[in-house]
């Protein structure tokens, strides 16, 4: 049963499909439509062909480096909003001038329109020829209570360029949602960029206006950068679909499913695209399952499948065109999801199955700043034996964790590491450094530099640290005061049963409890106010809340959670979990969905 | 019926195993047992469900962009019934965010008397060259509304402009007023109001680097002190900016001489490292070019290996001698052996892998210099299939019982089973070893 707080998200892709459509209207007469790759499986969300057919687009393409193949006069280009796309374009369209050919130029800029990229279209001396469109879509729904902005690259922009331009399409993102939902009466956040979001929102609401609703079902909104748990990022996840995605790479809820899964030998290279929805009942059941509890499940399902196809055998001939009529499909649909997910668990066991353990082994050691030696020979027996992404991973959950890690042992293992991948990842290092995430804390950051500003939560978390660890047994880590501080490892006992998980850690194998997990299960506790919570949280000095509906004195019931920088399958289920374990409700949304290997990849 | 007897055998078969091993995840019996079930029975399975499937159950859904364009097959389950937009939201909050993106002019509150409005418009005609305050045109750049920067020509309103746009946060807005304050600035001006504006910088530099104004970008990096972001970037255009090794080679020669120069850069090394590995490369393709194909623009430990599979034995000091390029490089000793190990190792070259990790001291003794964990050593050598006795060798070098023995169960060799056996009293150690091997056989 779906309650009205997700029905109502139902509301959001109607929204951009509008907003999109009074785009298309606003240009005469059959059109082309040359469509971004990137932009393909976000948009699919939102609208189909036949939608765009009913809207006068005659031919679909994909922007291609090669040129175009209109078949119109109207040429409409949808791109998100970067310049190096956008330079494309214009020298498609001043190769189409050239040849003398009078066509309609449009371009349809996702989400927003830049001061950059005007310039460029200046300089290019397309101003004026094309006209400029902005589509600004809603937060995409991925699966029931799960949105997403999808841009993939912001983490980058912000957190290794800074660059903030995106963050007021972040902002409208989220003024809009309390246009449908209310103005949330409780906003607390917990980073530098959320904070500035707050802002925009707040200034968007005074110029743009606010909801007519008198009050909002959602009773508190927490936004919190990316960099306030990196750890949930690195940690390699135990659940169904966070195996997936570290496996076949998730991408707007679907997935690319090959040979290897859907068994069509003939034609080996075809592939195939399968949506994960909540409405197909067996990945609906195992989502969120741990790994090792989701093939006795399936395996359930198949004794039943087959017991019915027993059945089906003594049946008379009235059951039989019953049965055909009413239940056929359902069995069939039903079968082809058990096929699917037997043949992805099939994958999964084979690519991470021979090294589960000892990675899992190696993330605990870490994590509970146990066994350094071994952690560090872990690290490099995994550049010789793994790929680079997950190396790379690996290196950086060391250095998170490990603060006693020396600059030497640091040099020798990015040494180690670009003797093995090649010396043109040196940049990547170098990345990892703005964040914060190689340089030992405090000795390496030049305080006021302006490529240190990545390192000021982490210096601040040093800080704050340093008075915690005088109250704890000695030889802790900071990176583990912080965590028992929290109390973000799970106490195992034997009653811990990952089967039947009674705590969020459980995504982590319970290792670890996704540290924005930990302060919503706090504000649902009510024990502290959310101004103290927030101030648990290591974002010190960027943490604002802002009531804006006079005193709430009851504990929050339904939440919005908002990452900037992307959110991981891991505590998209320890929400969930949450959720149910303390019957309240939990949107989960994020500027997208990210996993360790999309983490590393941006930054190489 | 053989076939439904059959399938009861599988069945049962198939739940035993899943019933005794439901729940071991942590288990890695070499992979051939994981996640619960035997590999076999999932096999078998995912084959059950397949066989007479057919094509035609699924639902395909014919109208996915990604699908249309990439001519793949969708398979999309989700049919979903959504609730009409008017019942989800009020009109009025619908058009809020439908015309957000639109600008209308702010229409004056209430009725107004020809007099009132006469003195707005005056107001407006008078103020027309005069600045409106920083913070409105901001906002009116955040919100996508059409703005003019022209009118802050003093020194003091630009600064205001830009510390109006640094407190919102709103990048766009950020490098709108920087390229304002380029054009109509002296560069000295500029780079004394960017110094203490980081936001600004960081959002200046990312475009910079991105439209390739490489010499602005450097001259403001190093005005700012930030000689090794600076660095940085010219490093990654060096490499970026072609494929082609020999200009590869001159790029970051050039990179280095200018802007790795500072003794106490400690990229220097590295960088320093990657130009005589790319000359060498160069110098070993000469002019073949099927070398050329294999070697140019590989990494350290491929080079390495290459060199190990071609021209092993070489003395040292010759250039392509491995330990030519090992030393050049500064190859730890835990990569080179390991690089070795794989290449001979694949090359079945037993007596030099030996060579490699176990030394005759003059006294006729043997001694170990391994800088790998023989476990490493020995499953690498299973790998490449080499013999019993060579295994045994180097298992016997494991001074640590347990994991000894735990090795041993995974390469399911005998040998040790036997020969632990006399040390060892803690026989339930071995028990699972023991079972193991009654299966295997």
């Amino acid at each position: 049963m779906e309650d009205s707080l997700e029905s109502r998200l139902d509301a959001l892709h109607q929204i951009s499909q509008r907003k999109l459509k009074d785009i298309l209207s606003k240009i005469p007469g059959r059109k082309d439509l040359i469509i971004d790759p990137v932009l393909m499986k976000p948009l699919d969300c939102i609208i189909g062909v036949s939608f765009l057919r009913s809207h006068g687009v005659d031919n679909i393409c994909k922007l291609e480096k090669s040129g175009v193949n209109c078949v119109t006069s109207e040429w409409v280009y949808l791109i998100y909003s970067d310049l190096i796309t956008a330079k494309r374009i214009c020298d498609q369209i001043n190769a189409n001038l050239q040849k003398n050919n009078r066509n309609n130029y449009h371009l349809i800029f996702v989400p927003n329109d830049f001061v950059a990229i005007q310039q460029l279209l200046e300089e290019e001396g397309v101003h004026g020829i094309v006209t400029v469109h902005t589509f600004s879509w809603e937060l995409i729904r991925l699966d029931g209570g799960i949105l997403s902005y999808e841009l993939p690259h912001l983490f980058k922009m912000l957190f290794v360029d800074g660059d903030r331009s995106m963050l007021s399409a972040v902002a409208r993102s989220l003024w809009s949602l309390q246009l449908l939902f209310g103005r949330i009466p409780l906003t607390l956040t917990q980073g530098r960029f959320s904070s500035q979001i707050q802002t925009m929102v707040d200034i968007l609401f005074d110029e743009l206006g606010s909801s007519d609703r008198a009050d909002s079902e959602i009773s508190c909104m927490l936004v919190v950068d990316r960099d306030v748990d990196y750890a949930s990022v690195l940690l390699t996840p135990v659940t169904y679909v966070g195996l997936l995605d570290e496996v076949f790479g998730v991408s707007s809820n679907s997935i690319e499913l090959d040979s290897r899964v859907t068994g069509n030998q003939e034609g080996t290279a075809k592939k195939m695209t399968y949506k994960l929805s909540s409405t197909d009942a067996i990945y609906n059941e195992i989502k969120n399952r741990h790994f090792a509890d989701v093939f006795p499940f399936l395996s359930g399902k198949v004794k039943d499948l087959h017991s019915d196809y027993d059945r089906r055998h003594n049946m008379a001939p009235h059951e039989m065109k019953h049965y055909v009529a009413t239940e056929l499909q359902k069995v069939a649909a039903l079968r082809t999801s058990l096929a699917y997910h037997i043949g992805a668990c099939e994958v999964i066991r084979d690519e991470m199955g021979h090294r589960f353990k000892s990675l899992h082994q190696a993330e605990q050691n870490m994590l509970e700043g146990r066994n350094k030696r071994e952690n560090f020979s872990y690290v490099e027996e995994c550049f010789a034996t793994s790929g680079k992404l997950a190396s790379l991973r690996l290196l950086c959950l060391l250095a998170l964790t490990q603060d006693e890690l020396s600059a030497d042992e640091v040099t020798l293992l990015k040494t180690e590491f670009l003797h093995c991948c090649g010396y043109e990842h040196l940049v990547a290092f170098h990345n990892l450094e703005k964040l914060g995430l190689l340089t030992r804390q405090g000795t390496e950051t030049n305080q006021g530099g302006v490529f240190s500003g990545a390192n000021e939560a982490a210096g601040k978390l040093a800080g704050r640290v340093a008075q915690v660890v005088s109250q704890l047994p000695k030889r802790v880590g900071s990176f583990q005061a912080f965590a028992h501080r929290l109390k973000l490892f799970p106490q195992v006992s034997d009653e811990y049963d990952l089967k039947h998980p009674k705590d969020p850690g459980y995504v982590f194998g319970g290792l670890y409890v996704p540290v924005v997990c930990q302060l919503v299960s706090l504000l649902i506790k009510n024990e502290l106010s959310p101004d103290e919570v927030m101030k648990l949280g290591p974002s010190i000095g960027t943490t604002s809340w802002a009531q804006n509906a006079g005193k709430m004195s009851a504990a929050p019931k339904s939440f919005l959670v908002y990452f900037v920088g992307g959110v991981t399958y891991a505590e998209i289920a320890a929400f969930q979990l949450l959720e149910k374990l303390k019957g309240v409700r939990i949107l989960v949304a994020g500027t997208s969905i990210i996993n360790g290997n999309r983490f590393i990849q941006s930054i190489m | 019926m053989a076939e439904s007897s059959q399938e009861d055998e599988y069945w049962q078969e198939y739940w035993h195993a899943s019933e005794t091993k439901a729940f071991n995840f942590e288990d890695d019996q070499f992979g051939s047992e994981l996640y619960g079930v035997p590999k076999s029975g999932t096999a078998r399975l995912s084959q059950r469900v397949r066989e007479g499937m057919g094509g035609d159950s699924t639902c395909f859904s014919a109208d996915s962009l990604s699908g249309f364009l990439s001519r793949t097959t969708i398979s999309d389950s989700s049919q979903t019934t959504t609730r009409p937009l008017h019942t989800l939201i009020s009109e009025k909050s619908l058009l809020c965010i439908l015309n957000a993106g639109n600008f209308h002019e702010k229409e004056p509150k209430g009725n107004l008397c020809p007099e009132e409005e006469v003195t707005i418009l005056r107001r407006q005609v008078e103020d027309r060259w005069v600045p409106p305050p920083a913070k409105d045109t901001i906002t009116k750049i955040l919100l996508g509304h059409p703005y003019s920067l022209e009118l802050y020509r003093s020194l003091k309103s630009k600064a205001e402009l830009l510390d109006a746009a640094v407190a919102v946060g709103d990048g766009n807005a950020m490098l709108a007023v920087v390229l304002f304050l380029v054009r109509t600035l002296k560069k000295s001006y500029v780079h004394q109001l960017l110094r203490t504006r980081p936001d600004a910088v960081a959002q200046y530099c990312q475009y910079l680097s991105t439209r390739l104004q490489v010499h602005e970008l450097t001259d403001l990096l190093e005005m700012l002190g930030e000689s090794r972001e600076a660095s940085m970037k010219q490093f990654q255009l060096a490499v970026c900016g072609t494929m082609n090794p020999l200009r590869r080679l001159q790029n970051l020669k050039s990179c280095l001489r200018n802007h790795f120069s500072l003794p106490d850069n400690k990229d220097r090394p590295l960088v320093d490292n990657y130009i005589k590995l790319l000359e060498w490369q160069l110098a070993m393709a000469g002019t073949d070019a099927e070398v050329a194909k294999v070697l140019l623009g590989q990494p350290v430990l491929s080079s390495l290996a290459y060199t190990c599979q071609h021209h092993w034995g070489e003395p040292r000091g010759r250039l392509s001698s491995p330990q030519t390029l090992s030393e050049q490089q500064g190859v730890s000793d835990r990569q080179f052996q390991w690089t070795v190990l794989t290449v001979q190792a694949s090359k079945q070259s037993w007596d030099d892998i030996e060579k490699l990790f176990i030394t005759k001291s003059w006294m006729g003794g043997k001694k170990l210099k391994a800088a790998l964990p023989m476990e490493q050593v020995v499953m690498q050598l299973h790998a490449h299939g080499a013999p019993r006795d060579i295994l045994n060798k180097y298992l016997d070098l494991i001074d640590n019982v347990d994991k000894r023995v735990k090795l041993e169960q995974k390469l399911q060799s005998n040998k040790v089973f036997v020969d632990v056996n006399n040390k060892v009293e803690e026989l339930e150690n071995l028990l699972p070893l023991k079972y193991s091997i009654r299966e295997g056989i």
